[in-house]
């Protein structure tokens, strides 16, 4: 599940949108979770605001540059996360279900203290915890599965075809 | 290009724009939700009537107005949301049918 990124670090991550870089200092996990119904604009949201109307001025100068914010704002939380940004966005929905945020603060996990990337894998094994093989296998799943139009995120190129036909059968007989 | 012509009153004096371009339309709907700064969001409201006016010099007596204070900040906020308004049901109604399934 790890990515190259350490999901502990405070580092700040950059993103370039139209030939206009920005830095994105460290943000807790509780500014992210505040702005899940926004992806496309993640990155904007979590900049300095100078930074935010820098980004803007770049848009405005390169309409067509919508899309490399939105692919930008995807990409980091894929990288803060170690997980596809589809994966990470399931676990902070489920991480702010009233349950799990319970047990979550419960556990001493504050999501203004921890980084995003803590804070979905403290989720992630709360879910995880207690589960069989195939419950845990079932759980990859739900949060592995593309949404509608990212069904090519499926196919990365780096499966083993053995590995998918067993998980196949291994699913078939949840 | 799209030849539709969309006439707004702005102070008691028409003005006409051509509907905004798909482009423009998603600049303007991202600027609005990257938690820019007012003024920011200002000018991109202004580039976007800009680029979609119909005719420069109706523009520049717009914002001719503007500076003389016969029309203020609102009043081109407002006539951004209108053209955008109008926009979308111009597409929306020159959009073509979905096809009938007849299985």
């Amino acid at each position: 599940m790890p990515g190259e990124r350490p999901l502990v670090s405070r580092e700040p991550l950059t993103v370039t949108v139209a030939g206009t870089s920005v830095r994105i200092p460290h943000r807790p996990a509780g500014l992210w979770i505040q702005h899940l119904g926004r992806l496309n604009t993640l990155a904007s949201l979590l900049a300095d605001p100078e930074d935010r109307d820098r980004l803007a001025g770049a848009l405005m100068q390169t309409p067509a540059a919508v899309a490399e914010l939105r692919a930008e704002s995807l990409r980091i939380l894929t990288e803060a996360t170690g997980q596809k940004w589809y994966a990470a966005g399931r676990l902070l929905a489920t991480s702010i279900e009233p349950e799990i945020l319970g047990r979550l603060v419960l556990a001493g996990v504050d999501p203004w203290q921890r980084s995003v990337g803590e804070w979905t894998a403290a989720t992630y094994a709360l879910l995880a915890k207690g589960q069989d093989e195939k419950g845990r296998m079932k759980l990859d799943f739900s949060l592995a599965l593309p949404p509608p139009g990212w069904e090519d995120e499926w196919d990365d190129g780096q499966d083993d075809p053995a590995a998918i036909a067993a998980a196949v059968q291994t699913m078939q007989g949840l | 290009m799209d030849d539709k012509i969309l006439i707004f009153q702005v102070k008691g004096r028409p003005y006409r724009s051509r509907p905004l371009s798909p482009e423009s339309l998603a600049m303007l709907q991202t600027v609005q939700s990257m938690g820019a700064s007012g003024m920011q969001l200002y000018r991109a409201l202004l580039k976007t009537l800009e680029n979609a006016a119909l005719d420069p010099a109706e523009w520049d007596g717009l914002i001719q107005r503007v500076i003389n204070g016969d029309v203020d900040t609102m009043d081109i906020v407002d006539l951004a949301k209108r053209l955008a308004t109008k926009t979308v049901d111009h597409y929306e109604a020159t959009a073509p049918a979905a096809p009938v399934d007849a299985g």
